[in-house]
């Protein structure tokens, strides 16, 4: 039988990772409401950023490296989520010394909005870079691309997070 | 080396924990997450069962057509017997439900209810009313995933049915693709029909593609021109699959 303890941290890790699938899942959802022109929510980011919030550099590599592998194997691999990923959770755990804002919610929705122009921007680079697209085309569609991703990620960070934090913040209590 | 020891002591859990999961998301990379797509198949399954035919979405006009069709294929078929040519006969089609989409905004492809067990391949091409939605590229028993034609990697090879012209047709992740033309004899129109062309053996010939929709206003040393795709890639709730059509163009076809 495992001690108490060792109990609460197996649960803890279950119910994250859970938590992580639901995003990845999450992506291939349609619902009136989560779409802007077409781009829908980058649930995964938002995941990777509420995980590196309070977490330390290395874990946030890790959240962002392997939530970027799992995501290339439902695309063709290119352009890669994983560059984006991991450099959305280096940054969010990078800025904890920096909290000019009281409120977590607020701070989680404006590094969301940022960190989603990051994801698109790294994305939309790694095809101008290596593929024989008209970079002016991809430069055009990244623009409302971004835009759109971020406004509508930052809306719905909120949710993700007061569900991660109330998740994260009972197995802290109960163990 | 004491404070490495402590280190290692103190972290080893987390390391551990890290490396199993780290090992588990390459699996799923190197596997196409085909378990986390045959896991959102059974997610769906109790919706899929509310609808198990697909809407009708003929009405008046297209049983007028649907009925001029089938008299011009029994004299194709006629004329074809005539002249001792292959017959090019199509497969009954699966109809299969979308029940994922790609979210990402960099790639375009469906995820399908049919897979493997109802006889669905690599390579496959999928339809929906409207024409060609784009071609199957991975399978797990339940689900297959089909690159849409709007997809930047896909392309087509496409006839004019004007002109006979030929080319080939890329995706610009929107609803609009790049038509580029072989050779320049007869200039295009906008509103000209562009078809699959058959030639290639990804896709079966006389697959409606889309209409020319625009044409560059100065020339270029290749003719090109914006063709929109028929179907409303968007909104498509229900496909086609033709499973036995894998490579089955024309180059693919014995002579008898």
């Amino acid at each position: 039988m495992l001690s108490p303890s060792r109990r609460g941290s197996a649960v803890n890790f279950v119910g994250t990772g859970i938590s992580a699938l639901g995003c990845i899942w999450a992506q291939w959802l349609t619902l009136p409401g989560i779409s802007l022109v077409g781009v829908t929510v980058d649930w995964s980011l938002i995941w990777v950023v509420c995980w590196s919030f309070e977490r330390s550099f290395l874990s946030s590599v890790a959240a962002g490296l392997i939530m970027g592998l799992v995501l290339d194997g439902f695309t063709s691999g290119f352009p890669s989520h994983i560059p984006g990923l991991i450099l959305a959770g280096v940054i969010t755990s990078g800025l904890k010394g920096y909290r000019l804002l009281q409120s977590d919610t607020l701070a989680i929705a404006l590094l969301t909005f940022g960190m989603a122009v990051l994801q698109e921007t790294s994305l939309a680079l790694q095809n101008i870079l290596w593929s024989a697209f008209d970079p002016k085309l991809i430069w055009a569609y990244h623009q409302r691309v971004s835009l759109a991703s971020g406004l509508v990620s930052c809306l719905w960070a909120p949710l993700v997070w007061w569900i991660l934090q109330s998740w994260w913040g009972q197995n802290k209590i109960s163990s | 080396m004491n404070v490495l020891q402590r280190w290692w002591i103190r972290n080893q859990g987390v390391l551990l924990g890290i490396t199993l999961v780290l090992l588990a998301a390459l699996w799923l990379r190197y596997t196409q997450a085909g378990v986390l797509a045959e896991a959102w198949y059974w997610v769906n399954w109790p919706v899929l069962g509310l609808q198990t035919v697909p809407p009708d979405l003929s009405n008046n006009r297209i049983v007028e057509l649907e009925g001029q069709i089938s008299s011009l294929e029994i004299e194709n078929r006629r004329l074809k017997a005539l002249l001792a040519l292959p017959e090019n006969t199509l497969a009954d089609p699966l109809a299969a439900q979308v029940i994922g989409r790609d979210g990402g905004h960099w790639w375009r492809y469906l995820l399908l209810s049919r897979g493997s067990q109802d006889g669905v391949q690599k390579g496959n091409p999928v339809t929906a009313p409207g024409g060609l939605v784009g071609e199957v590229i991975a399978v797990t028993p339940h689900t297959s995933r089909v690159l849409l034609v709007t997809d930047p990697t896909s392309r087509i090879g496409v006839v004019i049915t004007r002109t006979g012209a030929m080319g080939v047709l890329s995706g610009q992740f929107k609803n609009e693709g790049l038509l580029e033309l072989f050779d320049n004899q007869t200039p295009l129109k906008v509103g000209d029909t562009v078809v699959t062309s058959g030639l290639s053996s990804r896709f079966p010939a006389n697959f409606m593609v889309g209409k020319v929709a625009k044409l560059p206003e100065n020339s270029t040393a290749t003719p090109q021109a914006t063709v929109r795709f028929s179907t409303p890639l968007d909104g498509v709730q229900w496909v086609l699959i033709y499973p036995t059509l894998t490579g089955k163009g024309l180059n693919a076809q014995p002579l008898p």
